[in-house]
């Protein structure tokens, strides 16, 4: 059996490849993927993918009585359809209000000194705060019959 | 401030009887569980309640019909059913293509109520499956979240799943589909799947296989679950966490899930032929050879392992290469399909699949509908995700990908934000319920100090019980403002039966438009049994279920070629229609029309898809879209509008006689409510069709088409 296995390496020559792994892959720690995955979180509720199909124009814009055009933010009447610049602002504050409670949970570790737990806290509330009201209201922009009967 | 709120939280809590630590756990769980269960069955009932118990929308309506059918004719009956009543000349195979699992679920719910004599009518059971299925959701929610980290997560998933609008708009009472069940089926069988994974046992596995046999039979949304559970064992591979438990469930889940999904026969052996099934196949045969060389490596010396690794690795890459490059060569594994590549490559429908693209559920998402289908859970979602990474195990490494693969789904077509829903309750539990543990954890220590020390002993946390509190009371609040939020959308948005329509009129009064039942039944009443009725595919459904009567297309839209013909016939001027419509044998032809009322989904605004449409076959193809435009690109129908427009027969079938009518005041006669002008061509007379009915308020118009000459000419 060997004689007929040796055969081609009569004339073929085995090259002496060293393959090796490249040391510097390695298994991302879990919260950089947690970033990576809060990074396409935020472009795909932006609506990144519609904005590619669709291609809807940055900022809308409207005539005004004068003649003159005037730039609009947010596509109204329409629950499923926006322009660029509001999606982005729109995810934004998504972004921003997970990050808050995020903050929120690293603020309470023991052993943090009384400055940094205080600035935590305050920038918590305030991304918390303004993300929920801000969303509302861009919501309400968009819709101008939301949460009325 | 602590002592008051506690003081007044002893008094209230004095009131309550009794109970043991263990009993009063019992008890605010089965509290919480019942109220969840019959607030999300509650929440699903305003169409009822105002209109009345009728099956909403087109597809509904098939469902009901063959479910009538299943439950008249018995299941064998059902299975070999041959539909000639739809898509003639050609027909359908009913029982090779649907998936029978809502059907015989209704059929078994009917028939042992019957047997109890409780009779209740099919229909009846047809619109309250959906919020039946709904309540139980909730309560396989509970317990999912439940295994993935603790009974609180799981209860505050339970809650907030009972009312969220993304579920919520496709399983309304009335709104008979198969996504009704299917997330439930598909909740089920990932909870089993992650008592598979956490206990390793066959009992486990079998049971999450026999969930995903009942997947199967409800929805073609299956692949899902077929890709993602693999998906999931390869990263459990990748980031070194595979064992044996793992070993054990997937192959026990996927030999018997294969198995039993390919006895459902419109799956048939897609399982081993195409390649949406090919991850699971390829994860399966990775799992063997992982575990055959832990147990090789096990039992050899080092080195003499490292060399029979190298070797076998790369052999099998190269065979398993060389087969794959083969099968997808000679076409025997074939490649992605049309519906599920559009997921892949979202503009590969918009360039190539017009019906596809056509479809407004199919569209990409924007932001507001994120916000709209899901308010607070938005903000949550990352927090959970957040809580997962902290705490890294096989079943939360689940939780994440399905997160993240639905987000990005949903972002890709708006139907897909229902398989978003579940994974955004279950991960906002999850986060809600861990920041709630911390800080009323905060506020149960401080209030601990005080009675002890009476002396602040944390410098470095100031007002800790106040910061707390609010956190709490911001949380409970943005929780109140979620449960508003979405009864209000479900009220206004989703609850609307769209074959009955309401619109206020100007003295407050409520006008309801019957007028696609009152077609229906005219046809049904007026027209001879073997009648063909011509329609565009949205309403083929409808017609059959209710008017009982044989169409060309329907909503199935399996054959392009045919659909095309009726675009073609719809586009062109009366006389070639008339040759189409005579090839075709068709008796009577139905258009909805919203020029009177202002209803805007009507057929004229459907009318550049059947162009489109039209125009995409080789019989087509002297259809242009550009001919039905003004030379500045428009589509307009009055007097501007397009001569090739004006005279085509959709265009005289919805505004015969329109001409001489005055619909608002001030404007003048033949004003499309719709378009907001006044139509181009006002008097003509038809030469083929003639009038057959009108409905009250001109939503559904139907014309016979009149027979030969009687002396050929």
């Amino acid at each position: 059996m060997e004689a007929i296995y040796r055969i081609p390496f009569h004339f073929l020559e085995c090259p002496n490849l060293k393959l090796k792994r490249p040391s510097w892959i390695r298994q991302p720690p879990a919260m950089v993927v947690f970033a990576m995955v809060m990074l396409s979180y935020f472009l795909v509720c932006g609506g990144v993918i519609y904005d590619v199909i669709v291609e809807p124009p940055s900022i809308g814009s409207t005539v005004d009585e004068h003649g003159h055009s005037k730039p609009v933010a947010f596509m109204q009447y329409r629950v499923n359809g926006q322009y660029i610049m509001e999606g982005l602002a729109a995810s934004f504050m998504f972004t921003l209000g997970g990050l808050g409670f995020i903050i929120l949970d690293q603020s309470n570790k023991p052993g943090i000194e009384k400055r940094n737990r205080t600035m935590f806290l305050s920038v918590a509330f305030i991304c918390i705060v303004v993300a929920f009201l801000m969303s509302r209201v861009f919501m309400r922009i968009k819709l101008p019959g939301y949460m009325s009967v | 401030m602590e002592t008051e709120v506690l003081k007044h939280v002893e008094k209230v809590t004095s009131w309550l009887p009794r109970l043991s630590h263990d009993k009063r756990d019992t008890l605010l769980k089965f509290g919480v569980l019942a109220i969840a269960a019959v607030l999300s069955f509650a929440t699903r009932l305003f169409s009822v309640l105002r209109f009345e118990s009728v099956i909403h929308e087109f597809d509904p309506y098939f469902n009901y019909r063959t479910t009538r059918y299943l439950t008249e004719n018995g299941f064998y009956q059902f299975h070999n059913w041959f539909d000639d009543r739809a898509w003639y000349p050609l027909g359908r195979i009913i029982g090779g293509t649907i998936y029978p699992g809502l059907m015989v679920t209704s059929a078994a719910f009917y028939h042992v109520m019957n047997y109890f004599n409780m009779t209740i009518d099919i229909r009846d059971v047809c619109v309250f499956l959906a919020p039946l299925f709904s309540s139980f959701t909730t309560i396989v929610t509970y317990h999912l979240a439940k295994e993935l980290r603790d009974t609180a997560s799981g209860l505050v998933a339970a809650a907030l799943i009972s009312v969220v609008p993304g579920y919520i708009s496709r399983s309304v009472a009335g709104s008979y589909d198969n996504e009704g069940i299917a997330i439930f089926c598909m909740l089920l069988t990932y909870l089993m799947w992650i008592k598979a994974v956490k206990t390793g046992s066959i009992y486990y596995g079998t049971l999450c296989a026999l969930a995903y046999f009942y997947m199967v039979s409800s929805w073609g949304g299956y692949v899902f679950l077929i890709n993602l559970i693999p998906l999931h064992v390869l990263c459990l591979m990748i980031t070194g966490r595979f064992s044996h438990k793992i070993y054990v469930a997937y192959s026990t889940v996927y030999c018997l899930g294969t198995v039993l999904s390919m006895q459902i026969s419109f799956v048939g052996f897609q399982p081993v032929h195409t390649s949406e099934h090919m991850a699971a196949l390829g994860v399966f045969g990775l799992c063997q050879i992982h575990s055959f060389v832990d147990y090789v490596r096990s039992k050899l010396s080092a080195e003499a392992f490292q060399k029979l690794f190298k070797t076998v690795v790369i052999a099998v890459a190269g065979v398993t290469l060389a087969i794959g490059t083969v099968l997808t060569v000679t076409g025997k594994v074939s490649p992605w399909t049309g519906r599920f590549y559009s997921l892949l490559d979202p503009s590969y429908a918009k360039n190539n699949i017009p019906i596809i693209a056509s479809v407004s559920e199919h569209q990409p998402t924007a932001w507001s509908s994120f916000y709209f289908d899901l308010q607070m859970l938005v903000f949550m979602f990352p927090v959970g995700l957040y809580f997962c990474f902290k705490e890294l195990t096989d079943a939360n490494i689940f939780i994440i990908m399905y997160g993240v693969t639905s987000i990005y789904f949903a972002g890709v077509m708006v139907r897909l934000m229902l398989v978003l829903a579940p994974v955004m309750c279950i991960l906002s539990g999850i986060g809600i319920s861990a920041t709630l543990q911390n800080f009323c954890r905060n506020m149960v220590q401080c209030s601990k100090e005080q009675k002890s020390t009476k002396k602040a002993t944390d410098q470095s946390y100031p007002y800790k019980f106040e910061v707390s509190f609010s956190v709490v009371a911001i949380l409970g609040l943005s929780l109140g403002l979620y449960g508003f939020h979405c009864v209000w959308v479900t009220a206004e948005a989703y609850s609307s039966p769209s074959i009955v329509l309401s619109a206020r009129s100007g003295d407050g009064g409520r006008i309801i438009f019957d007028d696609f039942r009152e077609a229906y039944y005219w046809l049904r009443q007026n027209t001879p049994e073997d009648a063909k009725v011509m329609s565009w595919w949205d309403y083929g459904y409808q017609i059959t279920a209710m008017a009982n009567r044989t169409i060309l297309v329907d909503n199935n839209t399996w054959n392009n070629t045919h659909i095309s013909r009726v675009g073609q016939a719809m586009s062109s001027t009366e006389d070639k229609a008339y040759e189409i419509m005579r090839e075709l044998d068709v008796n009577y032809v139905l258009v909805i029309f919203g020029g009177l009322t202002g209803y805007s989904s009507d057929d004229i605004n459907k009318f550049l898809w059947m162009v489109r449409i039209g125009g995409s076959t080789d019989r087509g193809s002297h259809i242009k879209e550009n001919d039905y435009y003004t030379p500045q690109g428009e589509f307009r129908v009055d007097k501007q509008g397009s001569p090739v427009l004006l005279n085509c027969m959709m265009y005289k079938m919805c505004y015969y006689k329109f001409g001489q009518v005055y619909t608002e005041a001030g404007k003048p006669s033949g004003y499309d409510r719709v378009r907001n002008v006044e139509i181009g061509n006002k008097d003509f007379e038809l030469d083929v069709l003639e009038e057959a009915y009108t409905t009250e308020h001109w939503l559904v118009r139907i014309y016979k088409v009149k027979d030969y000459e009687n002396r050929g000419i």
